[in-house]
């Protein structure tokens, strides 16, 4: 049975600075992850949107657990909210060691309302909406590239 | 990184815990004694909330994940502590010798140690609670005795429902009170327990009544009989003190007992109301109570035997609680067909579902004086919430043929709108204090 795992979240960030020092920041996030995933086995797509992260990885349960906790302890974010983690058939990030879903100034969701929601079925819902929003902006981002590139 | 007060003084070699890797308590003593004392020393005693739920939900071997995670996180968040350790279980202790922000290094860890945690497919959301000492509050120079401060502090976070607690000399000095007095009531209900046990009377215990009165006759329809504890050395003592001390040390039966018994034997010689009716006489009865049912089903036997009470002038009180369950159910129908009456107390604060509102044998229900305390405020929007309630509540007990009895009424105008709602039975301070046996007579003659 395969042990592969999918988890997205959403987390407040914590970096001072200007908006340029922010973007610069997010870049430097997703470079990290695009060097370090590969061994690990992890895919994903991270999505900076007013103010917040919203992240989704994917890779077997373990390493998630460890990765999790890397991410967890980075002084960059802060409020961690888990959306949703479970078990996967197969991945929605394959092609991506940590694919950029974007870096926006305005928000994209009601991510405070999601955030503090007590109601744990919308919470699942909307951890789910988020792995399909990211990645439709992460195959919007790459035809950009692609037509960029043509 | 630890300055030793004298050269020859060599630390010991360190004992780790073994599943975190961190000091254990030993340890940290040790380091502690060995540091050189400074006004800006701060403990930090940490214990994570509820922990006890996680392993026995979740089992011990991913409980031990959980402490190795929160270990690991505490080091990698406080890289400036002089020493953290794992004292005991879910226990944690960090020593700073310098902490000038501590209120912020608080807020840090309570963020970074209430993150999730993912584990074997599961998201674990933690909360910790924390007690802080701080060199500068305490009178002692020893540095165990900041540990000992910041576990102190953290009792009494405890204790108090709270995040986070600073140590203080008054909150020490309370401590050690409260701990005296603890002990103390112990002692005495242990020792007291044989005497219960084989007397009637006991000059410590007494039982004062208050009334319940029939609004719309305005005559005395019972009397609740409630416990009092006069100590030979605290004075009084609140049966909101005594009574779960009495429950935790397993007397409650012993004294349940005695105050059927004497509650029942007072009845008897209460004078007749003017239309030849007998105030009834409600005993509160505690949920351990049922936990040996036959104890309790046979008190009211005897008491009835003895003082030859008509049965139905008993009413037994039971408070809500988690532990509605079958066998406290089969117990209140084996008391009520021998004639006696079941109220429902303190509706509404407790764990009221509807379902054991319908199946548990009841007569009446007492709407709590949580529901009352705003009526007639000043507060229009209080208010009116409290008669919506109340309302609510009175057309609940009719529905299920319920008697309801409205507690805490304390002034005209409440007893007028109570009573505008529908409610005849009506106990509060509006109409008497608990009184002595000895002043019945008169309160009943009064209401003539």
């Amino acid at each position: 049975m395969s042990n592969l795992y999918h988890l997205a979240y959403i987390s407040k960030n914590s970096i001072n600075g200007t908006e340029d020092d922010i973007k610069e920041q997010v870049k430097s996030i997703l470079s990290t992850a695009q060097t370090n995933n590969p061994a690990l086995g992890v895919t994903g797509a991270l999505l900076y949107s007013g103010g917040y992260f919203c992240q989704v990885i994917e890779g077997e349960s373990e390493t998630l657990e460890e990765l999790f906790e890397t991410i967890q302890m980075d002084s960059r974010h802060n409020q961690v909210t888990v959306l949703h983690f479970e078990p996967i058939e197969k991945r929605n990030f394959s092609e991506w060691a940590m694919a950029r879903a974007g870096i926006e100034d305005t928000m994209r969701f009601d991510i405070e309302g999601i955030r503090t929601s007590k109601d744990e079925i919308l919470v699942e819902r909307n951890g789910k909406d988020l792995v399909n929003v990211l990645e439709q902006l992460v195959k919007q981002h790459q035809s950009t590239l692609d037509a960029t590139k043509h | 990184m630890y300055c030793y007060e004298d050269n020859a003084l060599k630390p010991r070699t360190s004992s780790t815990d073994d599943l975190t890797g961190l000091l254990d308590r030993i340890s940290v003593v040790d380091q502690l004694k060995l540091t050189k004392s400074n006004s800006e020393q701060l403990v930090m005693a940490v214990e994570i909330s509820r922990f006890g739920n996680v392993n026995s939900s979740m089992g011990t071997e991913l409980g031990d994940k959980v402490i190795s995670m929160i270990a690991k996180r505490l080091g990698k968040t406080f890289p400036n502590a002089s020493a953290i350790a794992r004292t005991n279980g879910d226990h944690f202790v960090l020593v700073f010798e310098k902490l000038p922000n501590h209120p912020e290094e608080i807020a840090r860890l309570q963020d970074f140690t209430q993150r999730p945690l993912i584990i074997r497919g599961e998201v674990i959301v933690l909360s910790i609670r924390v007690g802080v000492a701080r060199r500068i509050d305490i009178d002692s120079s020893n540095s165990t005795g900041l540990l000992h401060a910041a576990e102190t502090a953290l009792h009494s976070a405890k204790k108090s429902s709270s995040k986070v607690c600073y140590y203080t000399r008054a909150l020490e000095l309370e401590a050690i009170k409260s701990h005296r007095l603890e002990n103390d009531l112990r002692v005495s209900l242990v020792t007291n327990a044989a005497e219960l046990h084989r007397a009637i009377s006991n000059s410590e215990f007494e039982l004062v009544y208050q009334p319940v009165i029939g609004t719309w006759s305005n005559k005395v329809h019972a009397f609740e009989a409630l416990l009092r504890w006069n100590h030979p050395v605290h004075g009084v003592v609140s049966p909101a003190v005594f009574i779960p001390l009495a429950e935790q040390i397993s007397i409650m039966d012993i004294l349940g007992t005695w105050v059927i018994r004497k509650a029942c034997s007072d009845a008897v010689s209460w004078p007749q109301n003017s239309d030849g009716s007998l105030p009834s006489v409600s005993i509160n009865v505690s949920p351990t109570q049922f936990i040996e049912p036959g104890i309790l089903i046979h008190a009211v036997h005897m008491a009835i035997e003895e003082t030859g009470i008509e049965p139905t002038r008993i009413n037994l009180e039971i408070t809500e609680s988690a532990a509605f369950s079958d066998r406290m159910s089969e117990t209140l129908h084996k008391i009520r067909s021998l004639g006696c009456t079941i109220a429902l107390d303190d509706f509404g604060t407790g764990y009221s579902s509807l379902t054991q509102l319908h199946t548990l044998p009841l007569d009446y229900i007492k709407i709590d004086r949580s529901f009352i305390r705003n009526l007639c405020s000043e507060n229009p929007v209080e208010d009116k919430r409290c008669e919506k309630l109340t309302r609510g509540i009175l057309v609940l007990a009719d529905t299920l043929s319920l008697i309801p009895i409205v507690e805490g009424i304390e002034t005209e105008c409440q007893l007028t709108r109570i009573r505008q709602l529908g409610a005849n039975l009506i106990q509060g301070f509006i109409y008497s204090k608990p009184l002595k046996l000895s002043e019945l007579p008169d309160f009943i003659k009064l209401h003539q």
